[in-house]
């Protein structure tokens, strides 16, 4: 094909393409599309979402059971006689005394209260998550 | 450069009979629209009935695209539908680098080829190696000749009768107003390919016609 057939070609084409007509799709099409949307958008904000992640959860639950563990070592599961003879608030009075066991150490104690003060400014942070994600809606 | 582009707006909106078009007012060319970027705006933050708009504004070309391109109402409404969803889940990340109704184009384009890998069908093989002569002149006079509604119902069902790309490609190029530009941006394709594709889905779609046209004549007068 040369030029001229090329460009008779092109105007034939144009002229031809210009007779076409949209097509349209059913009346209820955007009812279809808007539901499921809106399906989408409420499975969305009900979904369930961690405050936090599945791994910093399973550290702290190794700390938790790593400092329990520790803190009870004086009565190891080796003693057979643990829970027998009354020996079991001791293995909680101990639980429950560490704050004296630690407080040789002015650190250790700085950082349990460094900790609980960082766990207060997350309260207003966590109240305002909340409040976004749960009553505003 | 505004201007220009609403008048051409304008006309194809009267011409097609298009739905309204009213969110491409008033455009910066090949950007989106101030109107466009509210709406892009309001669905952003949340407001679905703006979405609505949207769909209301670009179903029939979406839809005629990708019945084009499928030959078949039922897959087209159904990837139609597809498609905008994909734009409501994408629009967050739409840069507005280019007309809104490009990308819209390039995600239903997208998502018909693959509803066509995904059948791994493709509608029909035209060879066009040994088509030379076109008797345009000839063609143009029997079409003349056609009550209008025939001839309409012969080009859809010629175009229907095209390789999906090439249909696609055709239609892509009317859509954008024959703006090989917005088409480099709709299918990731450099220009001078896209002016190589065109002239054989042009050749493939006067062959088709013309073969068509043959026994459509030859029926009615045969």
């Amino acid at each position: 094909m040369d030029k001229t057939d090329e460009r008779e070609l092109e105007d034939f084409v144009d002229k031809i393409m210009d007779e076409t007509i949209l097509e349209s799709p059913s009346s209820n099409f955007t009812d279809t599309i808007m539901s499921q949307i809106v399906e989408t958008e409420m499975k969305a904000s009900i979904e369930y979402k961690p405050l936090m992640p599945k791994s910093v959860l399973v550290f702290l639950c190794i700390v938790l059971v790593g400092l329990t563990g520790y803190l009870a070592s004086d009565y190891s599961l080796d003693n057979e006689t643990w829970f027998g003879n009354g020996q079991v608030d001791l293995f909680f009075e101990r639980i429950l005394a560490w704050p004296q066991i630690l407080s040789s150490s002015k650190i250790t104690m700085y950082a349990v209260l460094f900790f609980g003060l960082l766990f207060l400014i997350q309260i207003p942070w966590l109240k305002r998550y909340f409040d976004n994600s749960w009553m505003l809606r | 450069m505004t201007t220009v582009f609403w008048l051409r707006l304008h006309f194809y909106d009267k011409k097609r009979k298009l739905c309204n078009l009213g969110v491409c007012f008033g455009v910066q060319c090949a950007m989106t629209t101030n109107k466009e970027t509210n709406l892009i705006q309001k669905i952003r933050d949340g407001n679905t009935h703006a979405f609505s708009e949207l769909v209301d504004a670009y179903k029939n070309l979406v839809y005629t695209l990708t019945y084009r391109m499928l030959g078949s109402r039922e897959e087209a409404e159904e990837v139609s539908q597809d498609t905008f969803i994909k734009i409501f889940k994408s629009l967050p990340h739409f840069k507005g680098d280019s007309k809104l109704s490009t990308w819209i184009y390039k995600v239903a384009y997208n998502t018909c080829l693959d509803r066509i890998k995904q059948n791994k069908r493709n509608k029909t093989f035209v060879d066009i190696d040994h088509v030379k002569d076109v008797a345009f002149v000839s063609m143009n006079n029997a079409l003349d000749k056609m009550l209008q509604e025939e001839r309409k119902e012969l080009i859809k069902r010629c175009l229907n009768l095209l390789p999906s790309n090439d249909v696609g490609l055709l239609t892509l190029f009317y859509f954008e107003e024959q703006n090989l530009a917005e088409m480099e941006k709709t299918l990731d394709i450099p220009v001078s390919t896209i002016k190589v594709q065109l002239f054989r889905a042009r050749k493939k779609f006067a062959k088709v016609l013309e073969e068509n046209l043959e026994k459509e004549i030859f029926q009615n007068y045969g």
